[in-house]
């Protein structure tokens, strides 16, 4: 004589072996979806050589970003509203991967388009808020244009007001550059700290 | 009667707010304020501006004691990218809402007056139909905080 126990086990193994072969017959993901937001290019873009500097002083290159997967965004510190509100969300989401125990955990960037502002002691001062695994690189004009403009990144300064303030109209996606140093996909605005969170480890494990 | 007293109170403190018509036309709720960043110049605020009266409110002017100047700013996305335009004083309807919120209209003050971060206190001052004025006080927020 079985005990109850038994035939509840027997019976929660069969319904599992059934499910999992219904998923397969249907052809259903398996354990495993796609990105809902996020944009995969089926052919990644590797990145072409560009040189800016880090907020620490040190060179940032296209090496720089090989071997770690990192979350790239546009952006400038006189920006009050989408560029932190960007940082913040992708900051959180990188802090609930971690809790989640997601690995390799990509490192974010934001390139600063405005080098007159921008210097290396503000950037520092800036990403330093936003918890580990966050840089801030800028550069010279052109040498952001080294970077930005094989992405198809638009930036466009407009004209100071009468105390000097002048505002920056940017490109606002979220590049998810792989380990290669290749644009592996993007997230276009608005952004969403959920679709961030449910999306990069797709990404990450397809790879 | 120590028991009756209490039942009154609250009922005429209810009434009184309530009452359509009795409060002040403007009326902001869900203000947010995030501090400036280290190595920014910048706060913004958010809020929900209601025009509780039968008549359009017309903003005059904007101000903080906290930032050298303050401005209605909307930013747009378009095509991936984003600008950000500075508005008018607004015009709200009768019985229509001005909603700042991120990623679109908002209030953007700039340059402070005195040390600004996060729990300090954010006062701000929405002049109107001449002579009124809104003044609104919050603790600014930590931007960085989940």
């Amino acid at each position: 004589m079985r005990s109850p126990r038994f035939l509840i086990v027997a019976l929660l193994l069969a319904a599992g072996i059934a499910g999992g072969a219904w998923l397969l017959s249907a052809g259903l993901p398996f354990g495993r979806g796609e990105p809902e937001t996020a944009t995969v290019l089926p052919i990644p873009l590797p990145l072409t050589e560009f040189t800016l500097t880090d907020h620490n002083g040190d060179p940032f290159t296209r090496a720089s970003l090989q071997g770690d997967w990192h979350l790239l965004f546009f952006g400038f510190t006189h920006c009050p509203d989408i560029c932190p509100a960007t940082l913040q969300q992708l900051s959180i989401a990188r802090k609930r991967l971690a809790e989640a125990g997601h690995a390799p955990l990509p490192d974010i960037v934001m390139v600063s388009v405005d080098p007159e502002r921008d210097t290396t002691e503000k950037l520092a001062r800036y990403v330093s808020n936003f918890g580990d695994g966050i840089k801030g690189v800028t550069g010279r004009y052109d040498q952001l244009q080294a970077l930005a403009k094989p992405l198809g990144i638009y930036y466009e300064y407009e004209p100071p007001d009468d105390d000097g303030n002048y505002n920056i109209s940017h490109s606002v996606a979220v590049m998810v550059i792989n380990p290669q140093a290749e644009l592996k996909a993007l997230f276009s605005a608005p952004h969403d700290v959920s679709a961030f969170v449910s999306d990069l480890p797709l990404i990450v494990s397809a790879q | 009667m120590r028991r009756r007293l209490f039942c009154i109170v609250p009922l005429w403190f209810f009434a009184a707010g309530c009452a359509p018509g009795d409060g002040p036309p403007l009326v902001a709720s869900d203000i947010v304020a995030y501090a400036p960043l280290p190595g920014a110049r910048n706060a913004v605020a958010y809020m929900d501006l209601n025009n509780e009266s039968d008549s359009a409110v017309t903003i005059t002017r904007v101000s903080s004691p906290d930032f050298a100047s303050a401005e209605w700013h909307e930013t747009t996305i378009e095509n991936g990218i984003s600008r950000m335009v500075q508005l008018d004083d607004p015009v709200i309807d009768a019985g229509g809402s001005l909603l700042l919120q991120q990623g679109g209209k908002h209030l953007m003050l700039m340059e402070p007056t005195r040390p600004m971060a996060a729990g300090s206190t954010l006062t701000l001052r929405i002049a109107y139909d001449g002579d009124r004025l809104l003044e609104l006080t919050t603790t600014l927020k930590d931007r960085t905080a989940p």
